[in-house]
């Protein structure tokens, strides 16, 4: 009798249901809080899907499960496609398009710099993905986590969670990856090249722009007009001047709380049952390919531009083009000054930071209009 | 397969290019009538 009682004791806990592929995601959840604490690698995002990874993946919880918590965070927030967008409106309301406005031909850096994009695209399909998941695997050369949360939604939901991971992963490690890809693809004499400082924008140009890239965007990849239309509200919220309490919502509470649900509803589709595969491993080896691929392609169109241009750019700033706003910009600065400490190269990269994000958004909307 | 696979890299590269340059040109646009019209304010 004490017996039976103790045998059903224990099946109502989740002991006996424990796996080692639990143990396994335990500390693949362990790490990703300790890179975002202890090295402070995207720590916003990291720490919650580290926690939800590491929540999800205790046995028999009622937690993503059909009505259950995180299952609605999911299905309201991620499915829907919502959070991506209120990231991108959060987004919007923090950056700041001056440099790009002041100097447009860089904008051209942030379009070489999606190469890796599809280099990736043709990587992903010799490994034995559809065309889906292979676009999926592919945008994280665009190193935009939200774009590629959005388009994996779309295309291919099973793959959220790895695509997500691999894309924040890789953007965290911006400082590791490109210095040496950089190093590699310019010469001494090119890192050392000079761009004149770049203009003042005025408020006027600031308040237009948004306008101006909307009806261009919109017009050229309509699938990709719930991204950018949130994007451009966000940034005039930031220009217009007049929207003080929106710009300050939008900057903080609002991308704060769409962050944290976000990071857990991703973190929760890391399931040992789901992630512990060989498809994660391509993912990660896909991604980190994409990522220099691109990092590659926005060197090389710079130095194909300067061919032709009078007022050489320094080809460093190509390497901004991958997004990953402002870490790739950072990198850029100090690549710069490792050449020359007088050589302040951070205005000019945050042009291509930028039109890198624009230039990802257009990939994946081209996706969605012909894939989906 | 691969002529789908390819069929989608190049259409996919080229309106990323296409659009990013028509963007780089529009904005020249934009700062040139912005400029006339702060110039005829003053």
């Amino acid at each position: 009798m004490g017996f039976d009682m103790l045998h059903e004791l224990l099946l109502k806990t989740g002991i006996v249901h424990l796996t080692t592929g639990h143990i396994i995601m335990w500390i693949i959840g362990l790490l990703f809080i300790f890179l975002g604490i202890k090295k402070n690698f995207e720590p916003l995002l990291l720490v919650p899907i580290g926690f939800s990874i590491f929540l999800v993946n205790m046995p028999i919880t009622p937690l993503t499960g059909p009505g259950e918590i995180i299952n609605l965070f999911f299905k309201y927030g991620i499915e829907t496609e919502i959070l991506p967008c209120i990231i991108f409106l959060g987004i919007g309301s923090l950056t700041d398009f001056g440099p790009m406005i002041a100097n447009p031909k860089t904008i051209l850096l942030g379009a070489g710099a999606q190469a890796g994009v599809y280099v990736a695209f043709f990587g992903s399909i010799l490994l034995g993905f559809s065309i889906k998941e292979a676009a999926c695997v592919a945008i994280i050369g665009g190193a935009d986590g939200p774009t590629t949360i959005y388009l994996s939604t779309e295309l291919a939901p099973h793959m959220i969670g790895m695509v997500a991971i691999a894309a924040y992963s890789y953007m965290s490690m911006v400082p590791l990856i490109q210095p040496p890809i950089m190093r590699l693809l310019t010469t001494k004499k090119e890192r050392l090249i000079r761009m004149k400082q770049p203009r003042a924008v005025s408020r006027l140009e600031k308040i237009a722009y948004p306008c101006v890239a909307t009806v261009v965007i919109c017009l050229m990849t309509p699938a990709a007009a719930p991204i950018i239309g949130l994007f451009m509200i966000g940034n005039l919220f930031k220009e217009c001047g007049v929207v003080e309490r929106l710009l300050k919502t939008s900057q903080n509470e609002l991308l704060n709380i769409v962050t944290i649900i976000l990071g857990i509803a991703v973190g929760s589709t890391m399931k040992a049952e789901v992630f512990l595969k060989p498809q994660p491993i391509f993912i990660f080896f896909l991604g980190l390919a994409a990522f220099s691929f691109s990092t590659a392609g926005g060197l090389l169109i710079a130095k194909f531009m300067n061919l032709f241009l009078k007022n050489k750019i320094n080809p460093l700033i190509g390497a901004a083009g991958v997004s990953a706003v402002p870490m790739s910009a950072r990198v850029v600065q100090k690549m710069g000054l490792q050449a020359d400490p007088k050589n302040h190269l951070l205005m000019h990269a945050m042009g291509p930071n930028v039109a890198g994000v624009i230039g990802t958004v257009v990939a994946a909307g081209m996706f969605l209009a012909t894939i989906r | 397969m691969w002529s789908e696979v390819l069929r989608l890299a190049v259409i996919g590269f080229s309106a990323v290019l296409i659009t990013l340059g028509i963007l780089a040109i529009s904005v020249k646009v934009m700062s040139f009538f912005c400029k006339s019209v702060e110039k005829r304010g003053k």
